[in-house]
């Protein structure tokens, strides 16, 4: 049993992880905490679903959309929600983050209502691996995690953006005189996130239904993984992401099921009393 | 260059000429109103006491700081709408005293930066050795995080990134910050040694003691307020000019 709930962690693990590189990757670059991630796994969702159902394209095809329909969503909140606010201060970008994740979360519900929705595809049997349940969504969401990581590694290692980012992360001032337009690297930070945030809703909703509220069952444990692994650390993000996974599955062996969420918040409580910088977070210097 | 910079032809052989330029943070002003014409091939150095409004100038010129008023001229174009992002292409190197580098990024890394992001002021690869040579330590640390090296490292790669770009003018913000005194000799000697192959030099200093032998014009700057622009080795000579703005121990 506990074999089980191990695997069922890590793969609850994945689909938080994505969410949590996102909310890691925009807080390098704009040094605030994106509230919005959970408004926007719920709209990535319903953009897949109504490119899925209503319009009948396979779910890779509507994942794709999904990731450039919010992309584009994303976008237009920079350009008319974050970048008037910059000069702000974190905490006034925030609260603007968790407005708009209101938004887009009664968008949704205005649009579609609050009856659950399901992706249109074939349900299959678990498989039957040395005495472990293996889903098929579960090894998608394996697959598809794990590429979205590569790629994403590619992208910051090996290319021109990737530069320009860690840059950006580590020190704008210098960046701004490397000739680098933060600007537009933000512009660039948010189309990933809001890709990487889109699969994460949609394999979100193959595992569960989609409904309006789906966001909020995973913002504490997306917070939780960034945290623990050290907020500005994509690779902590991971990291923190599959170890809230495995643990919110094995709290069912001593607490309700139903409480499972309270082992982010014990999680996020604990790193910031014992390590705030996280498990691979780089120390911040105060200048 | 940009199409949006005006052009005026220079009253002096300024490199960098600066007139009337208010600085500051919110409704402070920090500089007064100062005027500096940096010379073009030359050393030029700010001095001053704490507070003077060193750093927040410098910060100004490389276009992190949005003047109040005044202008900033680089040989004849005016700079000063320009964010920083812009001026670097328009020929303005600059050297933060601290987080002068990407120090989570690779030596390597650091030094493609320094072009990467910079239209038409990359340096050819002749020019990129010879600039390298000046620095031989980086060569062998290439893979190494740049925030692992040594003070005198960093400021030397600081400087390499800076020079990379081939600035008109170099800003330097107190060089020899936090360096031992032998570094500091050899940073100086670096200074004079990149002003002589032909970049002029706008440094900031509080080590007046080490920066007046390399530099040919100082500027004493306090409260914000240019008091002395003069030739650094008349400062050097002139007891009473020693002792007025900067100190017996001076």
């Amino acid at each position: 049993m506990i074999a089980q709930l191990v695997l069922n962690g890590l793969v609850t693990g994945m689909v938080v992880a994505l969410g949590a590189v996102a909310l890691t990757l925009t807080y390098s670059i704009l040094k605030f905490p994106n509230f919005a991630v959970g408004g926007m796994i719920t709209l990535g969702a319903y953009i897949a679903w109504l490119v899925n159902v209503p319009l009948g394209l396979p779910l890779p095809g509507a994942a794709v959309l999904a990731a450039i329909g919010l992309a584009a969503v994303m976008l237009a909140a920079d350009r008319f929600v974050f970048r008037p606010l910059r000069d702000r201060g974190a905490i006034t970008l925030l609260v603007a983050a968790m407005g708009l994740s209101l938004i887009l979360e009664n968008i949704c519900r205005l649009a579609f209502g609050n009856v659950a929705r399901n992706f249109d595809v074939d349900p299959e049997r678990p498989w039957r691996v040395s005495g472990l349940r293996i889903h098929p969504e579960q090894v998608t969401t394996a697959v598809v995690t794990v590429a979205a990581m590569a790629g994403l590694w590619l992208v910051l290692r090996h290319t021109r953006l990737g530069r320009a980012m860690r840059a950006v992360a580590d020190n704008p001032d210098l960046a701004a005189v490397r000739g680098i337009d933060r600007d537009r690297v933000t512009r660039r930070t948010w189309v990933l996130a809001a890709a990487l945030v889109a699969l994460s809703g949609v394999l979100i909703g193959m595992d569960r239904a989609i409904d309006p509220l789906m966001g909020w069952a995973y913002i504490i444990p997306v917070f939780a993984a960034a945290i623990l692994g050290g907020l500005g650390s994509p690779g902590g993000a991971v990291l923190g992401a599959l170890l809230i996974g495995v643990a919110q599955e094995l709290s069912v062996l001593v607490i309700e099921p139903n409480y499972r969420q309270v082992v982010g918040f014990v999680a996020i409580a604990l790193v910031l009393l014992a390590r705030p910088r996280g498990l691979l977070g780089v120390e911040e210097i105060r200048r | 260059m940009s199409s949006d910079v005006t052009s005026n032809p220079l009253v002096s052989d300024a490199a960098l000429e600066v007139r009337g330029l208010r600085l500051g943070y919110g409704a402070t002003e920090i500089v007064k109103g100062v005027d500096i014409a940096a010379r073009r091939g030359a050393v030029t150095t700010i001095i001053g006491p704490n507070g003077s409004g060193k750093s927040t100038l410098i910060r100004g010129l490389a276009g992190l700081l949005r003047p109040l008023g005044g202008s900033i001229w680089l040989e004849g174009r005016d700079l000063t709408a320009l964010p920083a992002v812009r001026r670097v292409a328009e020929g303005v190197g600059y050297v933060p005293q601290e987080a002068n580098i990407f120090r989570n990024l690779g030596v390597a890394e650091n030094l493609r930066l320094a072009t990467e992001f910079v239209p038409g002021r990359q340096s050819s690869a002749r020019e990129r050795d010879e600039i390298l040579a000046l620095f031989p330590d980086l060569a062998v640390r290439g893979a190494l995080a740049a925030g692992r090296l040594s003070g005198g490292q960093r400021q030397m790669l600081a400087m390499a990134c800076a020079l990379l770009a081939r600035p008109s003018i170099l800003l330097l913000d107190e060089p020899s910050a936090g360096l031992s005194p032998r570094l500091v000799a050899e940073t100086m000697q670096t200074v004079r040694e990149v002003c002589d192959r032909g970049v002029s030099i706008l440094m900031i200093e509080q080590n007046v003691a080490a920066a007046l032998p390399v530099s040919d014009q100082v500027v004493v700057l306090v409260a914000g307020r240019v008091r002395l622009q003069s030739a650094a080795d008349r400062l050097l000579v002139d007891h009473n000019l020693h002792r007025l703005y900067l100190g017996e121990a001076a």
